[in-house]
């Protein structure tokens, strides 16, 4: 009977990642594809951001460490970056956002308005290294730089990250 | 054994961040996604199919920003006509006068804009045009007003254009009136920077600034933008000087590929001297 249970939660759980991965292609192809579209004054929201802060606080801070580093490597290849960037801004803010999970609470955490305050950090905290490899060996200054694309940015992202306060999984709920 | 397997499950998170971490810096430390070359030739085409399947969704704002760019266009071409067909003629009395050379100008291959890309300020677009059409990486685009960017990738029918509003970027530029030299940087917004002119040096707003022949990328003389404003700081022994783009990189929808290929000997040896300053580092 408990054998049943857990190959049945195991595959659950593999169709949840499956899940996960189709959303993080589709963000990566509507971000190369269509984000012009919604562009204002030059600056895109950045979802796969929300993704991963979303599935950082749904499943913990391990899961959301693969979430980070997969979620910046798909980015830093389809927007033809230098590799690893992306990665890297997104790995630590999933680091970070990890600290925020609670275990048993997470349904609460993502729909309450907690959830846009550690995604705007998150972004706040993203854009700052992100930033920081972007303006190296330019003539841009970087806090001029930060502020004037790395705040606005982080309040677009937020602001799209309501939507993300909505999305709902079909299935049981499954911890780690 | 035991001791060990407990603290890497007590750990877990963090182990994983400082691999992950490493791993991120190591791939950074490699380079650009450039160096995979068919990788890249696959992405471009790829995005290039998707981003002309969805181009016939209207831009409203890209449009208007168009539509307004034409506009002003429109004015400032009909007062230049008239002034234009008075030095053509001019012009011509004068080189037949002197028997002066025709300078032949570079062939260019129309292109048509079907998709933009606005990633974290990196400010790429997919033309279609590509291998097939005999363009190359290196190659300059640009409008009927002035520079764009130029080409960073190519696939048989598509090209990654990286346009000037970028950091990467550095513009080899005169100031046509008085052939002034000096590097154009972007300012992260819309306009430019040319840096380094010396206080002593006649900048006036409303000069206009084209590419210069110390460029290693582009050719002489493509048109670039309007010094908007001149800056004198005086605790600086040089000015600060801010140019308006011709061409509206806003609302771009037909484009140039200029048939212009650097020197390659020139590119070795910029290479070849960059790379023994970074040995000496």
């Amino acid at each position: 009977m408990q054998y049943g249970y857990d190959r049945t939660r195991k595959k659950d759980l593999g169709i949840k990642y499956v899940l996960y991965a189709l959303a993080a292609l589709l963000i990566a192809f509507f971000h190369v594809v269509l984000s012009n579209l919604i562009a204002i004054g030059g600056i895109t929201p950045n979802l796969m951001i929300i993704l991963v802060v979303w599935i950082t606080l749904k499943r913990g801070q391990f899961v959301g460490l693969f979430a980070g580093f997969l979620g910046g490597m798909i980015y830093d290849i389809v927007t033809m970056d230098v590799i690893g960037t992306n990665a890297l801004s997104q790995t630590v803010m999933a680091f970070l956002t990890g600290f925020f999970y609670r275990e048993g609470k997470e349904e609460h955490t993502v729909k309450s308005m907690k959830f846009l305050g550690i995604l705007f950090l998150a972004c706040m905290v993203h854009n700052l290294i992100y930033y920081f490899f972007y303006i190296k060996l330019s003539d841009l200054s970087f806090w001029n730089f930060f502020f004037k694309y790395g705040i606005a940015g982080s309040l677009y992202t937020t602001v799209i990250g309501i939507f993300a306060m909505f999305i709902k999984i079909p299935g049981r709920q499954i911890k780690i | 054994m035991q001791s060990l397997i407990d603290f890497v499950a007590r750990f877990k998170e963090l182990i994983t961040f400082t691999a992950l971490v490493i791993i991120c810096l190591s791939l950074i430390s490699i380079g650009n996604v450039s160096q995979i070359g068919g990788f890249r030739a696959i992405l471009i085409g790829t995005v290039g199919n998707l981003q002309q399947l969805f181009s016939w969704i209207p831009n409203p704002q890209a449009l208007r920003n168009e539509n307004r760019a034409l506009r002003e266009l429109n004015l400032q071409l009909s007062t230049e006509v008239i002034r234009m067909r008075e030095a053509s003629v001019e012009n011509n009395r004068l080189r037949k006068m002197i028997e002066f050379q025709q300078v032949a100008t570079l062939p260019m291959i129309p292109a048509q804009v079907v998709g933009k890309s606005v990633v974290e300020m990196r400010n790429f677009m997919t033309i279609n045009r590509g291998s097939s059409d005999s363009i190359t990486v290196g190659m300059p685009v640009r409008t009927d007003a002035g520079l764009v960017g130029m080409i960073v990738g190519v696939s048989s029918n598509f090209s990654i254009v990286e346009l000037i509003t970028n950091r990467n970027v550095k513009i080899s530029s005169r100031i046509l009136r008085t052939g002034i030299d000096g590097i154009s940087v972007w300012s992260g917004g819309e306009n430019f920077i040319l840096n380094n002119i010396p206080e002593s040096f006649d900048v006036q707003e409303g000069d206009y600034v084209v590419t210069s022949d110390f460029s290693n990328k582009y050719p002489t003389g493509i048109p670039f933008g309007e010094i908007i404003e001149v800056v004198e700081d005086p605790s600086s022994l040089f000015k600060k000087i801010y140019i308006e783009p011709f061409a509206n990189i806003s609302s771009l929808e037909q484009v140039f590929v200029v048939k212009f290929l650097p020197d390659p000997e020139r590119l070795k040896l910029i290479e070849q001297i960059e790379e023994q300053l970074k040995l000496r580092k």
